[in-house]
């Protein structure tokens, strides 16, 4: 056969296909919409465009976990049963939003079953309507498909000591933070050491124990950045800037070493040394908000406070804009637009996991601008984040 | 041109491209007055590998993932078919490899530009140890990783190579010299990724060609020597500039950094894991683009590695993607493609032996001899100009045994099919004069 008609069939192929995988390109440029539309909180053009994806794509499984997303915008984000019968708090409106939701969710898992953050959101959803057993066993799936994810173990504890298995939450707790020592820092962490103070520095004190031990003297600087983080908390900076040093030394490309070194030399009051330290850590990850609080503190501290006020503003800009934990992530998993926004749920619970520099950001500008009512209104932003389990405040 | 040019388009990297490029290659093929020459086996084994991606969607873990694989190798496919079919005469091979070649030269300067800005930056912040910040040296078009980049630059190098070597070959020498400021734009650019696997694959490509040019006697083991030297002074010299400028490099290709040692380690990590897919799906594989989903719940939280995305080998992908079945043709392919190269080789006119060459102190005024000499010209700067090709298949085929960026995008899947369809282009289609 001659080369000719083989190439000319190619191109014809070529084209059928083009047309026919026209209706997925048009899908996936409705998502990249979508997105724009729930970052701009257009909750209801966003199911107008959801959905016509899935009429172009109904085989595309991260569709129907958008759709879930969406339902669940209006959904509270917090569990409501522990204060109120919870028929009392939810609404008839709610319950169907969630059953939507949740029909999505098993939609979406069905044509994907290792999509770790629906089996998190969906176990979200059936425990907030009640199904407690289904919503844990999805939430082990999620932690066993990703285990890598801080927050997936994060989430699953917390509803394990709400339901009352308060040893079984604790390691998880313990897992998520071997994986992410920074939860420490977080909203949820300092709740949890002010209502379990023994169970708080137990786990921490496990963690260090079971960081050194896979240390054991060597030279893994991920492990002593981690270890490095452990000892600040517990307030051992000598030990803790070891590691961190030599973590640097290493690996001089984290910036939360470099942020927790700063904070250490800060501490013992070496401020030209944390200065530097905050602004390398600044530099690798401006996205960051610790660096940009740490810098306008010091800022303020020698006088310059315009220098102060636009650091401080960074800090609460960023932290607004906390670092998407499955955007990334998804993004390396699935082939399509490029996803800009999480889908956890509920939506509060990325910033109520992570370090929380808003509170003391907006609280340094209120001093700076006084007469502002909202800066001061939002100097409490980190203490009124939603614990999204009520249960676990008594 | 028109296929260069389209070729080219892709690097603009929007749908529309992917469309103009499938028309104008409908056209350039309809249109084309070459002597249409018969398929061999070579051109078999790509159209299977294409009828491969019918069932592998089928069997796919998660079929939304692997939708874009069938698009993506019908129009490598087509581009083969393209080149094999259209690009008949030497100046088509220089235009078409000049035109991509200026692309490795866009990435160069791209590159260069960003790197030189980046370095004054974490130098201003106390940072002078570069290798642990190359991911962030050189910044690609959002679509891209920085891994993936350094592939299409590595791609880029044998075509900005060819057309040197035919400016030169044609007596063009002043033209053909400055024709060689895209290779060493494209060489500066690799040699400044930090990642020992392209540089170490920058310098095989060198090497090889030179393998190439002297086993297949298009070039004598002296002037071989003489060419061979030549390029590994300008890679010395290239990289002795830059180590000036940017001190430290040269230890990020010969030492082992913590960020090196930690990158071998979750690569060995990864593969392991990846081996237990194969045994999992070992006939079809998990899918086209499915190899991240299935690798993450295999993941230990453990490892201090973290999550990689990709399964850092070309050969590990496909065995997970594509399974067994899927090797074994790109097997079958690649030494289709090794066959028709040697044939290529040996089919191109016989180079004139240099002693009657020397007999001529003038050009031979008999039209007979003239042609004989213009034909052996031609040949040589064919043999040249192949060689060149199918060195940097082998570059870029090293490269990823330690990577895996080939299939993510449609210019490098396009580029290698080119690349492998010019190594095949048989001498004897060639119409040289």
């Amino acid at each position: 056969m001659k080369l000719k008609p083989i190439a000319i069939g190619i191109a014809i192929a070529a084209a059928l296909l083009c047309f026919h995988v026209g209706d997925y390109d048009r899908a996936d440029s409705n998502l990249t919409s979508f997105y724009k539309q729930m970052s701009a909180a257009d909750f209801l053009s966003a199911r107008r465009t959801i959905d016509e994806a899935i009429r172009l794509w109904p085989t595309n499984a991260r569709y129907y976990t958008w759709s879930g997303y969406c339902y669940s915008q209006k959904l509270p984000p917090q569990c409501p049963r522990c204060i109120h019968d919870m028929n009392s708090t939810m609404t008839e409106d709610d319950r169907k939003f969630a059953e939507f939701a949740i029909e999505e969710y098993r939609h979406a898992l069905q044509l994907n079953g290792l999509d770790a953050v629906a089996w998190h959101d969906l176990a979200w959803l059936e425990h907030l309507l009640g199904d407690d057993e289904a919503a844990e066993k999805d939430w082990q799936k999620a932690t066993i498909i990703d285990p890598g994810n801080a927050v997936f173990h994060l989430s699953y504890g917390m509803v394990l000591e709400e339901i009352g298995k308060e040893s079984e939450a604790q390691k998880q707790y313990e897992v998520a933070i071997l994986l992410s020592p920074s939860i420490v820092e977080s909203p949820f962490f300092v709740r949890y050491r002010a209502r379990s103070p023994e169970s708080a520095a137990a786990i921490v004190a496990h963690c260090v124990t079971t960081i050194e031990g896979k240390l054991n003297g060597g030279h893994d600087p991920i492990l002593q950045a981690r270890l490095g983080k452990l000892y600040q908390y517990l307030g051992d900076r000598k030990r803790s800037a070891q590691m961190l040093q030599e973590a640097a030394a290493q690996l001089p490309n984290l910036p939360l070493v470099w942020l927790n070194l700063g904070e250490n030399y800060e501490a013992s009051g070496s401020l030209t040394q944390a200065m530097d330290c905050y602004k390398k850590a600044n530099i690798i990850n401006p996205s960051l908000a610790g660096p940009y609080l740490r810098m306008a503190e010091l800022y303020l501290q020698q006088g310059q406070k315009n220098l102060a006020a636009t650091n401080f503003q960074m800090a609460a800009q960023r932290w607004d804009r906390v670092n998407p934990i499955t955007a990334s992530h998804n993004n390396r998993l699935y082939v399509g637009p490029r996803q800009l926004i999480d889908d956890l749920l509920p939506t509060t619970l990325v910033w109520y996991v992570s370090p929380c520099e808003a509170s003391r950001a907006y609280g340094a500008l209120a001093e700076l601008y006084p007469g502002k009512p909202e800066l001061v209104r939002r100097s409490r932003t980190c203490e009124d984040l939603p614990d999204p389990h009520l249960c676990n405040r008594r | 041109m028109v296929l260069a040019s389209l070729i080219a388009g892709l690097y603009s990297s929007s749908g529309v491209s992917s469309v103009a490029l499938i028309f104008g290659i409908f056209a350039a093929i309809l249109l084309s007055r070459v002597r249409n020459a018969k398929a061999r086996a070579v051109d078999w084994a790509i159209l299977a590998l294409a009828g491969l991606q019918i069932p592998e969607l089928f069997s796919s873990s998660y079929r939304a993932n692997s939708m874009g694989a069938p698009v993506l190798m019908v129009l490598s496919v087509l581009v083969f078919f393209a080149v094999r079919h259209t690009i008949t005469r030497l100046f088509q091979i220089a235009l078409l490899a000049g035109a991509l070649g200026l692309g490795g030269v866009w990435l160069g300067l791209e590159g260069l530009n960003q790197v030189a800005v980046e370095t004054g930056r974490l130098r201003e912040f106390g940072f002078s140890n570069l290798v642990a910040f190359r991911s962030r040296l050189i910044v690609p078009p959002t679509t891209w990783i920085l891994g993936e980049w350094f592939t299409l630059a590595l791609l880029a190098l044998p075509f900005a190579c060819a057309l040197p070597i035919y400016l030169w070959q044609k007596g063009r020498k002043s033209l053909a010299l400055a024709a060689l400021l895209l290779p060493s734009l494209t060489t500066a650019v690799l040699t400044l990724s930090l990642s020992r696997a392209v540089f170490w694959s920058t310098v095989l490509f060198y090497l090889s060609a030179w393998v190439l040019m002297v086993a297949s006697r298009v070039l004598s083991p002296r002037a071989g020597t003489a060419v061979l030297a030549g390029a590994l002074v300008g890679l010395a010299l290239i990289l002795a500039f830059e180590s000036a400028i940017y001190p430290g490099i040269i230890k990020a290709y010969t030492g082992n950094h913590t960020s090196q040692a930690r990158s071998t380690e979750g690569r060995v990590e990864i593969w392991n894991r990846s081996m237990r897919l194969v045994r999992a799906h070992p006939l079809l594989g998990v899918g086209w683009s499915n190899s991240a989903l299935m690798l993450l719940s295999s993941a230990d939280e453990e490892e201090t590695t973290g999550f990689a995305s990709r399964t850092f080998s070309l050969p590990v992908q496909i065995l997970v993607e594509q399974g067994i079945i899927g090797i074994f043709l790109y097997a079958v392919f690649l030494i289709l493609v090794a066959r028709q190269f040697i044939a290529t080789i040996r089919r191109s006119p016989p180079m004139r032996a240099p002693e009657k060459s020397n007999k001529h102190d003038r050009p031979s005024t008999d039209p007979v001899e003239k042609m004989a000499d213009l034909d052996a010209n031609a040949g040589a700067t064919h043999k040249l100009m192949v060689c060149c090709f199918a060195a940097g298949l082998i570059a870029v085929l090293s490269r990823e045994l330690t990577y895996s960026s080939l299939t993510e995008h449609s210019l490098t899947m396009v580029l290698t099919a080119t690349l492998a369809a010019l190594v095949c282009q048989s001498a004897e289609r060639q119409s040289y004069l």
